[in-house]
């Protein structure tokens, strides 16, 4: 991993059209600025880890035996509703 | 970059019956699974409009998807340029959406809407995607009766 030592305003540039700016420090946090182009997406690393952890819960949640019977259940319940 | 919207007409390319199957190629795999390549979508007969997304080679691994907009009418995301590209797709309504369904320890079927599965309905090229506008998007987004 590349890593590189900012002072505040100063930047890094990822390719031509991708700028990261520190734009302010605090005690324990950075504040970054992105400059890219809109279709770029840029998140939060969290966002990420959220879906990984989202798909293992998934795969991991139920069988698809499991899984039907409680989709049936809910039919029932919603049946039971009208 | 396309924007792709709930109410768009997504039931294209996908499997109308237990009796026919669609196969989805994810050069990718899933966020955290990059091993799985290659899925067959199944209809579930008794649980319409659920889908089985089993991936070949390991029967274990399937997950249980949902089109958005049978879940929810207000589904909007934006397709990053990257994603059109790897996906070939120039159209959103050559687009078909898929989400993940996980069922809870209390029962309760929530749909993740943050990590949508985008295929191209033409090529049946498939990818999870991470949406520009991902932060505003649920993970657990609950599933009504």
């Amino acid at each position: 991993m590349l890593v590189l030592s900012r002072k505040l305003n100063e930047a890094i540039r990822i390719g031509g059209d991708i700028s990261i700016r520190v734009v302010r420090i605090d005690r324990d946090s950075v504040r970054l600025g992105v400059s890219a182009p809109k279709d770029i997406g840029v998140h939060r690393e969290e966002i990420y880890v959220e879906i990984v952890e989202s798909n293992i819960a998934a795969a991991e949640s139920a069988t698809p035996e499991q899984l039907s019977l409680r989709l049936q259940q809910l039919k029932t319940e919603a049946a039971a509703k009208l | 970059m396309l924007v792709i919207e709930s109410q768009q007409k997504v039931r294209g390319g996908l499997p109308e019956s237990p009796d026919t199957q669609v196969s989805l190629a994810f050069p990718d795999g899933l966020l955290g699974f990059e091993t799985l390549r290659a899925a067959d979508l199944e209809a579930i007969a008794d649980a319409p409009p659920f889908c089985w997304l089993k991936f070949q080679g390991d029967p274990s691994q399937s997950f249980l998807v949902v089109a958005p907009v049978y879940v929810t009418a207000s589904y909007r995301f934006e397709l990053g340029s990257t994603d059109c590209r790897t996906l070939n797709l120039t159209r959103a309504s050559d687009a078909g959406v898929l989400n993940i369904v996980t069922l809870r320890r209390d029962g309760a079927l929530t749909v993740n809407l943050k990590g949508p599965i985008v295929y191209n309905k033409l090529t049946g090229e498939a990818r999870q995607v991470v949406p520009i506008n991902a932060a505003e998007l649920p993970v657990n987004f609950p599933v009504a009766n």
